[in-house]
């Protein structure tokens, strides 16, 4: 393996084992607000500061790491579910189903992802669970661009030839041995999709229509620091490095998984 | 050339009227109307609005008469009044596209300008420390979030520094100004959301540069011009250069809504008066007809640059003709 | 003496796919190399002006003299001066080795040394390799053409400069049977007419034997039989050389006594220990293990790497 590939690695795994363990890691109540201590720099007793209501600003990111990765995770299992299956009927079936199904992905790229995310953002209150389905219903097109085509390669394969001769359904065929055999450029797609996910929703909750305070995201940590500017540089610093170092290390992640599968 | 022509345009109308049925869809599938919604977050012009709504979509309807009644209108480009300040959707629309465009095609150039020489001589020197040292700011510039970006530039240059505007397109006193110094401010006022707006597409451009060059470097014709005995400038500069800049155009049409998409990020941030912050504001405010004007709009623009993209390429690439 | 190779080794990683070859050309004469894929053929035409892919290939000893001037000690610089202008190649896909989005004109201009009146030049290259429809078409890119003429203007940019050698990588390989017989003849009349010496790579043994004079046999990176093509086809000495042969239908009188050879050619990163071609050879002995043979005479200027040369040319 690439050393950044390993490197990438660590980081994902690194925040992971923050978000499981959060509640023994964060040294504070990331809701508790302390007003003698409003906007204190880092010090042995707030490594990363204070925010404006006093609340120790470790122990918030280390809560906002839940939140971003969880929001990551389930919008892009979302996007999969939906990239896996319409990419494995269009490629499968063929015809009009394929038609329809790639002008539909046509229509949908011409909307300027973040755009449509705003729009229904409008509509729906910004709840977490909304965000997730949010941003996994907007960017599902790419995973079934890439779903129909391994199929499409595949489904002509002999192994597919004896499978219908011997009378396996449509279903079987394409759950038990299309997209299992599909699934290693889809597996690379999911990680950097993880990585956009968790951007997406930084960005959202920086713009104050994603994930609502009090309970606490980098992204709305990053508004707060925003808020206070001048007066805190660790309210801006700490939350965006998070933000950069774990996208960093699932795109390391996802290249290392591309150029493995390149060569093999 | 008239078949390839039209072929186009028929696929760009079937695109259109797809735009406007997901916008439609959109706004009217989420639980609960418009007019509720604007009636809940917004008490003091409640009534009023929910009349005014309710003509507007003729909310009493069924759903496929309504959207062809907006239909009507949007082929006109009448998307109808704004909540916010009773102004026609579109006329607030054209006042901010052109500060977005500008914006973005700025970057646009910025990022080729700087992108494709740092991925050809990454791709040239393969393996060598300035391809990794490049590797390495690619991925930095993949992962950096823009908002980050743009929040550590301004309290740096901005606020600390006071080395530069950090909020709007001109300065309070711009119409004193003469000619000159309004240009001067305008530009200055516009160094920070370029260079953030750029700085994403840079990384990505130069990785795709890279891994263009690189694979036109293994083909055959490349020896052959190296077996004709041309010098190393002309097989590298001019053979593959060629060759491996073709799709760029592709890409570029492909990164516009992502640019355009991204607007709303550093517009708000920023304070600029452009499409991205007229989108931002009018979801915030839930000003429904400037959302869906501004969704069409945008997707409306995707296809344009779409289209510039493709005709682009059939116009560079030989083997490609409009017949 | 035009071109000498001696004792020419090229890896690839740390794979030996060139084992030590020897090849000369005189003014004037074509030779042929033959070989089933992979066997090296193309990486000894390569060498001759240092065209391996770098970083990949290495030449790690040998001389080429061209003219007694070593090329593999030129700079790069003398180097280049050399490629197109003193020896030219002409590759087997034409399609793939034209520039896509250049002009055949374009293309063809590049090699020209005399930058002057350039049209001229070009429009008596195109009538000496069959190219009179395009005259004047400047605005042709390589994919409006067919494949026998895309190798055509291939050929044209070959000779442009009246090279000294001509390397052809399988000219004819990728291309119709009927063109391939277009292009042969073309061939065949440059090189009388202009008196073209040529390195003509092939694996096709007809082909071969139809223009070349003098005749190589290649097999996993060295040279197992080496001779005029009136020997080689009456008298061949080398096992391998006779299974060849044997696989060409109209060689009739032979193919009463053998067939085809058996076999896959051995893979560089695992060959066989003694003669490379003991696991596919009718006439091996034990004795063939013991070590790798050397060329040896059979009669003049033809020799054969095989230690049975006396028993397989009296049968």
């Amino acid at each position: 393996m690439n050393k950044l590939t390993v490197f990438g690695l660590c980081i994902v795994g690194f925040f992971m084992v923050i978000a499981i363990f959060a509640p023994i890691i964060a040294p504070y109540n990331p809701g508790q607000i302390d007003i003698k201590n409003i906007l204190t720099a880092p010090s042995y007793s707030h490594i990363f500061g204070t925010d404006s209501l006093g609340r120790d600003l470790f122990s918030r990111m280390v809560y906002g790491t839940r939140i971003s990765l969880m929001v990551g995770f389930i919008a892009v299992g979302i996007a999969s579910l939906i990239g896996i299956a319409l990419g494995a009927m269009a490629g499968y079936y063929g015809k009009w189903v394929d038609v329809i199904i790639m002008r539909f992905i046509d229509i949908m790229l011409c909307f300027p992802t973040f755009f449509l995310i705003l729009a229904v953002i409008a509509l729906l209150e910004p709840s977490i669970i909304n965000i997730m389905i949010i941003i996994g219903a907007t960017s599902w097109m790419g995973m079934a661009r890439l779903m129909r085509a391994e199929i499409l390669s595949l489904k002509e394969r002999d192994f597919i030839y004896a499978e219908r001769a011997i009378g396996a359904s449509d279903l079987r065929i394409i759950a038990r041995h299309l997209i299992p055999n599909a699934m290693a450029p889809v597996l690379v797609s999911v990680t950097l999709g993880i990585a956009g996910a968790i951007l997406v929703e930084s960005s959202l909750s920086f713009l104050g229509i994603g994930v609502q305070p009090p309970t606490p995201s980098w992204g709305n940590i990053l508004s707060e620091g925003k808020a206070v500017m001048g007066a805190g540089w660790w309210m801006m610093v700490f939350p965006g490095l998070a933000i950069f170092i774990t996208v960093l290390g699932y795109n390391l992640l996802g290249e290392g998984i591309r150029e493995k599968l390149l060569k093999s | 050339m008239n078949k390839f022509i039209l072929k186009r345009i028929m696929g760009l109308i079937f695109l259109l009227f797809g735009i406007t049925v997901v916008t439609f869809i959109v706004i009217h599938i989420a639980p609960g109307k418009p007019t509720d919604l604007e009636a809940q977050f917004n008490p003091k012009v409640s009534m009023e609005a929910r009349e005014r709504i309710s003509h507007l979509y003729g909310l009493d309807k069924p759903l496929a008469i309504q959207y062809i009644e907006w239909l009507k209108r949007v082929v006109r480009l009448d998307f109808g009044i704004s909540f916010m300040d009773s102004r026609p959707v579109m006329q607030k629309i054209l006042e901010r596209i052109p500060i977005t465009l500008t914006i973005e095609l700025i970057s646009i150039v910025l990022i080729l300008l700087i992108g494709i020489p740092i991925g050809v001589i990454s791709a040239v020197k393969e393996g060598s420390f300035y391809d990794k040292f490049m590797t390495v700011f690619v991925f930095i510039g993949f992962a950096a979030p823009t908002f980050w970006l743009s929040l550590i530039l301004m309290d740096f240059i901005g606020v600390r520094w006071g080395l530069l505007p950090i909020s709007g397109i001109k300065s309070l006193e711009f119409e004193k100004f003469g000619f000159l110094e309004k240009a001067i401010d305008i530009s200055k006022h516009l160094v920070l959301p370029v260079l953030v707006s750029a700085f994403g597409g840079l990384a990505g451009i130069s990785r795709y540069m890279r891994s263009s060059m690189l694979n036109v470097l293994k083909q055959d014709y490349i020896r052959t011009a190296r077996a004709k005995g041309l010098t190393e400038k002309e097989v590298l500069y001019k053979h593959a250069l060629k060759n491996a800049l073709l799709p760029v155009v592709t890409i570029l049409g492909l990164s516009v809504p992502g640019l355009i998409g991204g607007s709303v990020i550093f517009e708000s941030i920023f304070s600029i008066p452009g499409m991205g912050r007229l989108f931002y504001e009018s979801v915030m405010a839930r000003d429904y007809p400037v959302i869906m004007g501004v969704l069409v709009i945008g997707a409306i623009l995707t296809l344009l640059g779409n289209l510039l993209a493709d005709i682009s390429y059939a116009a560079v690439d030989p083997r490609i003709k409009l017949e | 003496m035009l071109l000498q190779i001696k004792n020419l080794k090229v890896d690839y990683g740390n794979i030996e796919v060139v084992r030590g070859v020897d090849l000369y050309i005189n003014k004037g004469e074509c030779v042929g190399i033959i070989g089933e894929s992979g066997c090296g053929k193309t990486t000894v035409g390569l060498s001759i002006t240092k065209l391996i892919p770098e970083r990949k290939g290495n030449i790690s000893s040998g001389e080429i003299l061209l003219e007694d001037r070593d090329i593999l000690k030129l700079d790069p610089e003398e180097l280049r001066k050399i490629r197109g202008k003193k020896i030219s190649y002409v590759f087997q896909e034409p399609f793939s080795s034209l520039n896509p989005v250049f002009t055949i004109y374009e293309q063809i201009k590049e090699v020209l040394e005399d930058k002057k009146d350039t049209n001229s030049q070009i429009v008596e290259l195109f009538k000496s390799v069959g190219l009179e429809k395009i005259i004047g078409k400047k605005n042709i890119y390589p994919h409006e053409l067919s494949g026998g003429m895309q190798q055509r203007a291939m050929i044209a940019m070959a000779i442009a400069s009246n090279p000294s050698l001509v390397v052809l990588d399988e000219p004819t390989t990728a291309l119709d049977v009927t063109i391939q017989h277009q292009i042969l003849d073309l061939i065949a009349e440059l090189k009388n007419r202009m008196n073209l010496s040529i390195l003509f790579i092939s694996h096709d043994l007809r082909i071969v034997f139809s223009i070349a004079d003098k005749i190589g046999i290649m097999y996993a990176g060295k040279i197992v039989e080496y001779g005029p093509k009136e020997k080689i086809s009456s008298n061949p000495a080398h096992p391998y050389t006779i299974g060849l042969i044997d696989s060409i239908p109209s060689f009739e009188h032979r193919k009463k006594l053998f067939n085809a050879i058996g076999g896959r050619a051995p893979l560089f990163s695992d060959l066989p220990k003694g003669c490379k071609f003991y696991p596919r050879c009718r006439f091996r002995i034990d004795k063939c293990l013991e070590k790798e043979p050397e060329l040896e005479l059979v009669s003049d200027n033809h020799v054969s790497r095989c230690i049975r040369i006396a028993y397989i040319v009296s049968v």
